[in-house]
């Protein structure tokens, strides 16, 4: 059975103590679209779940990855790093990155490190 | 986690939420940065934070921390990667700054911050209800010296903590026993965390 046969959603997932990362790949006729949640913590510690997750991104090059970020309640520069990594990845191929929902503080900590003037935050 | 500790410092002290959010995050990156760049890969590299309340008036606070290395001091690549946002994260959230490398191969670098000054609630304002009665420079004195015994010992079983969970060496949360140096709680850990 190949992709196109079964429109249903893959997902997986990666643990490591603080952080969860959820991923949801959902094609959608030739366009594939990533669905990620952060739960918890993502600093250096944890940034290996986040890259480990998504390295199948490479090969499957999807259009759009939109990361969820209302249950993360800390991100460090080792994370912020791991994002930006990701958009540049994605931009390479022509895809997209969207992270959303970030709560008040890390908010504050995309806008201090001018990373929301290089990644979609909504 | 170093972060952890400083949380619950800063709440025992009634600090409102942002602000501990600010100084954590100071704390997580200046010591990040220790870990990253104080000492060559696979080096033996040793960190000490210190911590303490400073009084700003009668009723208004700054926490003044101090993270020590005694690695080399390389300044941040003209491109700002996670390094050169460290830096940016540690300036955007403290008032006062001060990074001092080392003279000589011997002393490593020196990184001291001062939070903005806080108005900290009545309620918070010490787990010592009989002491509030007295002189708010005398509490001072209690909590700070109270306090910095106490983070030191608890950043270092934490920092142990985290290499043992990270990479199944040593010893578990709880369990890492300290060295003791010139009244300082130092902490070998970098090279493991390095060798992720």
């Amino acid at each position: 059975m190949t992709e196109l046969d079964n429109p249903r959603p893959r997902t997986w997932s990666w643990h490591s103590p603080i952080l969860r990362v959820v991923v949801s790949a959902d094609r959608n006729g030739a366009s594939l679209r990533y669905d990620v949640r952060l739960v918890g913590e993502l600093d250096l510690a944890s940034v290996g779940s986040l890259t480990d997750a998504l390295e199948a991104l490479r090969d499957e090059r999807p259009e759009l990855v939109v990361i969820d970020l209302s249950e993360m309640r800390f991100v460090d520069a080792r994370g912020l790093s791991a994002l930006v990594d990701i958009d540049r990845d994605l931009r390479a191929v022509g895809g997209s990155l969207v992270l959303a929902r970030p709560d008040p503080h890390v908010r504050r900590v995309l806008t201090l490190t001018a990373v929301d003037t290089q990644i979609d935050v909504r | 986690m170093v972060r952890r500790r400083v949380r619950r410092w800063l709440e025992g002290h009634g600090w409102p939420e942002d602000p501990i959010d600010d100084v954590v995050l100071a704390v997580h990156e200046a010591v990040a940065n220790v870990v990253d760049h104080a000492y060559p890969p696979g080096a033996r590299g040793e960190v000490a934070i210190s911590a303490s309340l400073l009084p700003d008036g009668p009723h208004r606070r700054r926490a003044h921390v101090v993270v020590k290395d005694r690695g080399r001091w390389r300044p941040p690549p003209a491109d700002p990667g996670y390094r050169g946002r460290g830096l940016q994260m540690v300036r955007g959230c403290m008032d006062v700054v001060d990074i001092r490398p080392g003279t000589d191969g011997r002393h490593g670098t020196k990184l001291t911050m001062l939070s903005a000054a806080v108005g900290t609630t009545p309620a918070g304002a010490g787990r010592h209800p009989r002491l509030r009665r007295l002189h708010h420079d005398l509490l001072d004195g209690v909590h700070r010296a109270q306090q910095r015994t106490r983070i030191l010992a608890c950043a270092a079983r934490r920092l142990l903590g985290t290499v043992h969970r990270l990479t199944g060496w040593g010893l578990g949360p709880g369990a890492a026993p300290l060295r003791r140096e010139n009244g300082t709680h130092h902490v070998q850990y970098v090279q493991y965390v390095r060798t992720l």
